[in-house]
């Protein structure tokens, strides 16, 4: 969920141009970063689709490529 | 909890600990004293998270384009528990008290940004608009575990990683006739 919210702080703060909603962004995209690894650590059938998820939605808003 | 680091990227004994985003996506994680990038030697924006107080700061400052109707859009949502875009076909409802204002706002507004898409687009051709609905529902999905639609939603999911690998193979091709 971490990594949707951020993505979508991320869009926020790029229509407004607001710093605070760029650092909403990064709250959240920092938890789903740290997130991820625990959530692969217990990978499951109940939680495969969630770690795909996030995985991709983290990878949308890679900017190092 | 596993640490993977390249041979040539340095690491240290975390402390505090802490992940480095882009490389911890590639599977890298970097633990690091200084907090900065040890790969492009910058500072880290992640290192820069608040303490409670700023970070209260931080969301009364933030522009959330919050409108009257979008604030009557949330509050509806929280009393009845009705997803307020009921055409994007979410059917997993969340727990809806665990999540703050500004949180089902940003919800609201990915949503609102694919419900717009899906009306624009009436073919539907972009995994964009196909498939955000599905990202939106996984999370919550995750949280009523046994739900039968799970398993629709992984074969979608393998489809949509199935485009997303044509449309990184199409990007590649182009860069490399570029």
């Amino acid at each position: 969920m971490h990594a949707l919210l951020a993505l979508s702080a991320t869009h926020l703060s790029w229509l407004t141009a607001s710093p605070a909603t760029l650092q909403i962004s990064y709250q959240h995209r920092d938890l789903a970063l740290k997130g991820l690894p625990e959530a692969i650590g217990k990978f499951s059938k109940e939680n495969a689709d969630a770690i795909l998820a996030a995985s991709i939605l983290l990878s949308w808003q890679a900017t190092d490529w | 909890m596993r640490v993977f680091h390249s041979g040539r990227i340095p690491y240290t004994t975390p402390n505090p600990p802490f992940f480095c985003a882009p490389l911890s996506q590639r599977g890298i994680l970097i633990f690091n004293h200084s907090g900065n990038c040890t790969k492009h030697n910058v500072r880290c924006d992640y290192m820069d998270q608040p303490e409670a107080e700023e970070s209260q700061q931080i969301l009364a400052n933030s522009d959330l384009r919050m409108t009257p109707q979008i604030e009557r859009d949330i509050q509806l949502w929280r009393e009845t528990g009705v997803y307020p875009f009921p055409s994007l076909g979410v059917t997993a409802q969340p727990t809806l008290t665990q999540y703050s204002n500004t949180d089902l706002r940003l919800i609201h507004h990915i949503s609102s940004i694919a419900d717009q898409m899906q009306n624009a687009e009436a073919q539907q051709r972009s995994v964009w608009v196909r498939r955000v609905p599905l990202y939106v529902q996984f999370p919550f999905m995750n949280q009523a575990r046994g739900n039968s639609n799970s398993l629709e939603g992984s074969s979608n999911l393998q489809q949509t990683m199935a485009l997303l690998c044509m449309h990184f193979s199409l990007c590649q091709q182009h860069t490399s006739a570029g």
